[in-house]
């Protein structure tokens, strides 16, 4: 079985993982790991060192916070602006702005003032992943629980260094089958794969699920 | 305070805010939804940096730099990451690249206690030997316990306090002792390297 030192990037992910989960292990005993752990930690924790004026400092850093939130220039999304340009004709445009807010004025009169994330009922682990069933001819078959508000869901497979080595098209069953000719071919026969479950809406991934192990023969 | 004059509190994951800072929304929505996000690490980001480089302004310096470097990569992230450890990667990244030189053999304390009794010698060996020649040697000389120490306090800049805890050193002299007789193995495995 191949574990690999953890990628800073990865460390939250590695945290996640089951206590007997390889790469999790390595984590917790290889002292490289291990002190890149701890450092994450202080990261988070963020305990405020002596002579680290921060109360001075802070105003300074949201200064600049909010300076930069001005200068932001939200990129588009892909798939929306594709689809706006391609299908739509100033006329129609119009037509369809006017649907869109009637139905929205009839929509915000029924319902009570509050904030579309507040009112989210998807934490970002709402949704449970079934133990990945492998079978002999070594596709694995993958399955997870619905989201409430998801119209799709993506697989992503994440290789012993949390590299990404596969993501499936975007499907609306909540299973899906891994063919393992689909891994790239220098992954070794015998290893341990994550899995994650990114749920959609209209394109926008809504809630991802915890990570899942996957250890192919 | 930035962040409590938004409208989202701690149940909103980071996850969630960024789906809402790169959706196809509104963009004064998504906009929120980034500065939340960003402002919720202003702290932590500073705080790394002023422990790592042990300057107010320094830190201050890196630390602007790393929450410009998030809205300019907010587009970019890919989310197989979690957010907070791919910013404490991009944090850590840039304090490392920031730093002249990591000294494995040298104590930055000691030297700026008595600078004038600074041990020349280690710092010369430390500033001739190629770093992945010694990352090699720590990695196949020292015991788990010394690498641990050793790359909490050169690479993590750890105290020797924070080093001692984490490690749970139960002696007096803590780190300290793990330390010097991690660094004394460097130091003979450096004289057998020139006989060589």
């Amino acid at each position: 079985m191949e574990t690999r030192c953890i990628d800073p990037e990865g460390i939250a992910a590695v945290l996640e993982l089951p206590a007997d989960h390889p790469q999790r292990v390595h984590a917790e005993t290889c002292p490289r790991c291990r002190s890149l752990v701890a450092s994450y930690r202080a990261f988070i924790d963020a305990e405020p060192a002596a002579g680290s004026d921060l109360e001075r400092v802070r105003p300074l850093l949201d200064a600049r916070i909010r300076a930069d939130a001005a200068r932001w220039r939200p990129a588009q999304a892909a798939s929306r602006s594709f689809s706006w340009r391609r299908f739509f004709r100033p006329v129609p445009l119009v037509a369809a702005a006017l649907v869109v807010i009637a139905a929205g004025a009839l929509w915000m009169s029924r319902q009570p003032e509050q904030s579309s994330v507040r009112e989210s009922t998807s934490p970002q682990h709402a949704f449970a992943l079934s133990p990945a069933q492998v079978a002999a001819d070594g596709s694995v078959h993958l399955r997870w629980s619905p989201m409430t508000g998801a119209d799709q869901y993506q697989v992503r497979i994440y290789g012993p260094d949390f590299g990404e080595v596969f993501r499936s098209p975007d499907v609306a069953q909540t299973s899906f089958t891994l063919d393992r000719s689909s891994l790239p071919n220098n992954l070794p026969p015998t290893l341990d794969l994550t899995w994650r479950v990114y749920a959609l809406s209209h394109g926008d991934v809504i809630a991802t699920s915890a990570p899942g192990s996957i250890r192919t023969r | 305070m930035v962040a409590s004059s938004n409208r989202w509190d701690r149940s909103v994951s980071d996850e969630e805010l960024l789906g809402i800072a790169r959706s196809a929304g509104d963009a004064e929505h998504r906009r929120a939804a980034a500065t939340e996000l960003v402002s919720r690490y202003r702290d932590a980001v500073y705080l790394w940096c002023f422990r790592y480089t042990g300057d107010v302004e320094r830190a201050l310096d890196l630390s602007q730099d790393v929450l410009t470097s998030v809205w300019q990569k907010l587009d970019t992230f890919e989310s197989r990451a979690k957010f907070s450890s791919w910013l404490y990667s991009v944090t850590r990244n840039r304090c490392i690249d920031a730093s002249r030189h990591v000294r494995y053999l040298l104590d930055e304390d000691a030297v700026a206690a008595a600078p004038d009794r600074a041990p020349l010698p280690d710092r010369a060996l430390d500033e001739e030997q190629d770093e992945a020649w010694l990352l090699e040697t720590i990695r196949t000389e020292l015991a788990p316990d010394e690498q641990q120490a050793i790359w909490l306090r050169c690479i993590e800049r750890m105290g020797y306090d924070e080093v001692t805890r984490i490690m749970r050193l139960e002696n007096a002299s803590g780190a300290r002792t793990v330390l010097q007789r991690a660094r004394k193995k460097l130091r003979a495995a450096l004289e057998r390297r020139k006989v060589q």
